[in-house]
């Protein structure tokens, strides 16, 4: 048996069992060949020390905090199903908070008017005769000189002010502001 | 078949492959996890400090394969082992963090100290002080950390198909689907990893030759 074969077999039988017949061929040889009988001698050696190779823990701590990281998973993957609701949800929020808030305004300023006078017609810009007209203000056809004739629908009472660029002596609401008020200079 | 229960005790749930467990968890009882972690996590951390030689590095990997493992287990078909999955995610993970190493140069120089492939710096292991007893047969402790030490030494291409299979004891079709490499090269792998494994311990064996 030559050399080569012989460690290529000792090198490679962790890998693969060798027959009977091989193993003694094999024992043979290395009786007789120095150098195949140290590196035989190496390579159980060798076998031995990784057999005893050692198997290092973790820290203690190492599957407690595996919990907490898996916990961490579990809520995220539940924050991340809530959104397909959100994306829903939050318009429907958004109009009906804006709604209520619209209507809660309607609400305090037509009681305001209720309470109120007439308005005072100026001598410019547009005024709004409310309250008389059961919350509804009617705007006025030439309420004065200058001012543009309009005559548009009847504004709800809670839309109701008065912009004049000369008159500071009006009464008119000038603070509520709404996609649906009127501005004329 | 019928479906798992999630309703098994902890000590049927002891008995099962690790194959079965990860039906058992699917099916929804978290306990089976627990149980696979305990199994495998000291094998598992063991072959990654051997690969990232870093304990923190290590563990953050072992962490993480371990959370990939849970989230992705309806992903886990029964067609390879258990431990041949997790291992191929966690491999994976240390071949990410090595890359990520290696394009940080300063990173690099911290972590690795020496380049990886540079044979020429390897170091042979250092034997303890025999004192006055020549003879002395060394503590299995000190065996152990001249093994770790030795495994240190092999070159990092060579060192995980060596580690998988001289510690893990992983077959070499388990090795090449972990790895991804093809059979041929994992064979050469490890076969250069055998090679300069007993180089590093050269020290050691002459010391045994001198001792007969």
């Amino acid at each position: 048996m030559q050399c080569g074969i012989a460690r290529s077999w000792l090198q490679s039988r962790r890998d693969t069992a060798l027959s009977a017949s091989q193993q003694r061929e094999l024992d043979q040889h290395v009786v007789n060949c120095g150098e195949c009988a140290a590196l035989s001698r190496d390579v159980r050696l060798v076998e031995s020390w990784l057999e005893q190779a050692p198997v290092e823990d973790p820290a203690a701590n190492f599957e407690w905090r595996l919990k907490l990281r898996l916990a961490q998973v579990e809520r995220d993957s539940r924050d991340l199903a809530l959104p397909a609701r959100r994306t829903i949800w939050r318009p429907w929020l958004q109009f009906g908070g804006a709604a209520a808030i619209a209507a809660l305004v309607v609400v305090g300023v037509g009681m305001q008017v209720l309470r109120s006078g007439p308005a005072v017609a100026p001598s410019g810009g547009m005024a709004f005769r409310s309250a008389a007209h059961g919350g509804i203000v009617q705007p006025l056809r030439d309420a004065g000189p200058g001012s543009p004739s309009f005559v548009g629908p009847p504004v709800p009472a809670a839309y109701s002010y008065f912009i004049s660029s000369t008159d500071s002596s009006s009464s008119a609401l000038d603070s509520a502001r709404t996609p649906n008020t009127f501005e004329a200079r | 078949m019928q479906p798992m229960s999630v309703t098994r005790s902890g000590a049927d749930l002891q008995e099962l492959s690790d194959e079965t467990l990860m039906e058992v968890l699917v099916a929804g009882n978290k306990a089976a996890f627990e149980i696979l972690v305990k199994r495998h996590k000291a094998r598992l951390y063991s072959y990654l400090l051997r690969l990232l030689r870093d304990p923190t590095e290590a563990e953050e990997v072992a962490q993480e394969a371990f959370v990939r493992a849970y989230v992705h287990a309806d992903k886990y078909r029964n067609i390879a082992k258990f431990s041949t999955w997790l291992y191929t995610i966690a491999t994976n993970l240390v071949r990410n963090r090595i890359r990520k190493l290696r394009s940080s140069p300063k990173l690099l120089s911290l972590h690795w100290g020496r380049g990886e492939d540079e044979e020429e710096d390897r170091e042979p292991i250092d034997l303890p002080d025999p004192g006055d007893r020549p003879d002395r047969v060394l503590e299995k402790s000190e065996v152990q950390a001249l093994v770790a030490h030795g495994i240190e030494q092999i070159p990092v291409r060579y060192r995980e198909a060596f580690v998988l299979r001289e510690v893990n004891h992983f077959t070499y079709e388990e090795i090449a689907e972990i790895t991804g490499l093809k059979l041929g090269t994992v064979r050469s792998r490890i076969n250069r990893g055998r090679g300069h494994f007993r180089e590093a311990m050269q020290p050691l064996l002459e010391r045994m030759r001198g001792a007969e």
